[in-house]
């Protein structure tokens, strides 16, 4: 098997496992400091400064574990080369709202990048969003937080000291429909998530 | 009706085969309470997301307080970073000895003349923790992991455990108290109030200097003696923290007893005690009996040391 497939395989496997291991995983990309320094100079060379390079970064990671946990990766390109595409769709989307959509130079973006614009959630959701997590207990947060991380209910009953996986998910449920019900029953919010 | 909400879940979560989802968008074309029904657990799900970025932001925070500061790193790439783990991997090996030496007896102090494992010596390159390490081509000098290469991967272990349940763990309120001062409050119960606060707002050096003044004679006592456990761990005072953590599983209380002792064997990796029969005792302990809490928790962290060996 090629070198390169194996340690994607490798990767992908660690990100859309467990939390220690997706977390370990993210760990090594962000702070390796090769990585750190293509991205900062990709930026830097592309009209940012060392602190835009430093938030490309970290954006890139977290809309890199987003799109690996949705099996959104299809394996066209190495994982170098879609992480990298993040970061070129990040660093053009940040200068095309900076520049208010007026001619953006072609060199600074790959016309062919993927788009990730549709797994963003908007600010106005987050907000309303953010609203409604403040109703629902920390135990609640916790449990979402795992599930979202893709943790095995298992774990979850561990963590949450419910009875098995099945009670697990049932609590997990409940949690996600407070925050549901939180938002029918408040209109703005519910303009605000855009519902 | 949970089916349903199985379904749309896999659905939104790219799970669904090819035959499920077109199934599924043509009932979703004609049925507007099922439209309804996947907006709102698109919401869900968002608000999933938010909580984990949310918690990932934080790791990142955590993560580049670590970062070596204006430094200009030789390149290497790093998707060679996996490769050469694999090979590190397979010349563990070799290492087999580091596992099956002897082992030391539990201590939790400096490693002594008599206990320091004997080691070989190996270069520095041979380091899978060093950025600008080469792979080893010369076939009569295979790569060997250095206790200190093995030092730094158990450390990232147990800091990636760690960081996993980081964020459920914050301290509590001294009872009756309010956010300011108190002047009914008790001594001990400043130090604890005082202590919590630090903790919760990550300044862990200053809850350590309030909460280790704690007397035992304390009723929450142990309880406190777990925060102050974990902001050793978080200020990387590993041996401090394994010290306290024992001192609460010791007590054998029916609440706090397997959570104490998965911290302190996280503890005890970080500080490199990953060989002491105390060490391999508790881990075994865990990981052995599902009806104890964290028993799954200590089966993967088994599972993962196994290799490493």
């Amino acid at each position: 098997m090629d070198e390169q497939i194996s340690s994607d395989e490798e990767l992908i496997k660690d990100l859309q496992g467990d939390v220690t291991a997706r977390k370990a995983a993210l760990r090594q990309l962000f702070t390796e400091p090769a990585l750190r320094k293509q991205v900062i100079g990709y930026i830097r060379s592309h009209g940012g400064a060392t602190e835009d390079g430093e938030d490309a970064m970290q954006e890139a990671i977290l809309i890199f574990d987003k799109n690996i946990r949705a099996n959104r990766f299809q394996g066209t390109s190495s994982l170098q080369g879609y992480f990298f595409g993040i970061v070129k769709w990040w660093w053009y989307s940040k200068q095309r709202s900076r520049v208010n959509h007026l001619e953006f130079q072609p060199e600074m973006y790959d016309a062919h990048e993927e788009s990730h614009e549709d797994l963003l959630i908007t600010e106005e959701r987050k907000s309303a969003i953010r609203k409604a997590l403040e109703q629902i207990g920390e135990r609640c947060k916790t449990i979402l937080t795992l599930w979202g991380q893709n943790e095995s209910m298992e774990i979850i009953a561990d963590v949450a000291g419910l009875r098995d996986r099945i009670a697990a998910k049932k609590e997990a449920y409940r949690c996600r429909e407070r925050i549901s019900a939180f938002i029918k029953s408040n209109p703005n919010l519910r303009e605000q998530a855009g519902l | 009706m949970e089916e349903l909400r199985d379904k749309l879940e896999d659905y939104l979560s790219g799970k669904l085969g090819a035959a499920e989802k077109k199934a599924l968008e043509q009932q979703l074309a004609s049925d507007p309470a099922l439209q309804e029904m996947l907006r709102w657990q698109k919401l869900e799900r968002d608000a999933m997301d938010v909580l984990a970025e949310d918690d990932l932001r934080n790791d990142l925070l955590e993560w580049k307080k670590g970062l070596p500061a204006n430094k200009s790193p030789k390149i290497v790439p790093i998707w060679s970073r996996y490769t050469i783990a694999i090979a590190a991997a397979v010349a563990l090996i070799l290492s087999i000895w580091w596992w099956t030496k002897p082992t030391t007896d539990v201590t939790i102090g400096p490693r002594t003349a008599q206990n320091q494992p004997v080691v070989p010596k190996t270069s520095p390159q041979a380091s899978i923790d060093t950025p600008s390490i080469k792979p080893h081509t010369n076939p009569e000098k295979p790569i060997v992991n250095t206790p200190k290469a093995l030092s730094s991967r158990y450390l990232a272990l147990a800091e990636s455990n760690y960081d996993a349940l980081r964020n459920s763990i914050n301290a509590p309120q001294v009872r009756g108290s309010k956010p300011e001062k108190d002047s009914t409050l008790s001594a001990t119960q400043i130090l604890k109030q005082d202590g919590f606060a630090a903790f919760n707002k990550a300044e862990y050096k200053a809850c350590i200097g309030k909460l280790s003044k704690v007397p035992a004679t304390d009723k929450g006592y142990f309880t406190t003696m777990e925060y102050l456990g974990h902001a050793y761990f978080r200020t990387k005072e590993f041996k401090k923290a394994a010290a306290t953590f024992q001192m609460v599983y010791e007590q054998n209380l029916p609440l706090s007893t397997d959570r104490a002792r998965w911290y302190y064997l996280l503890a005890m990796l970080a500080d490199g005690k990953e060989d002491s029969a105390s060490f391999k005792t508790n881990l075994n302990l865990l990981a052995n009996d599902p009806s104890r809490d964290y028993s799954q928790q200590a089966q993967k962290l088994l599972e993962k040391l196994a290799p490493q060996r």
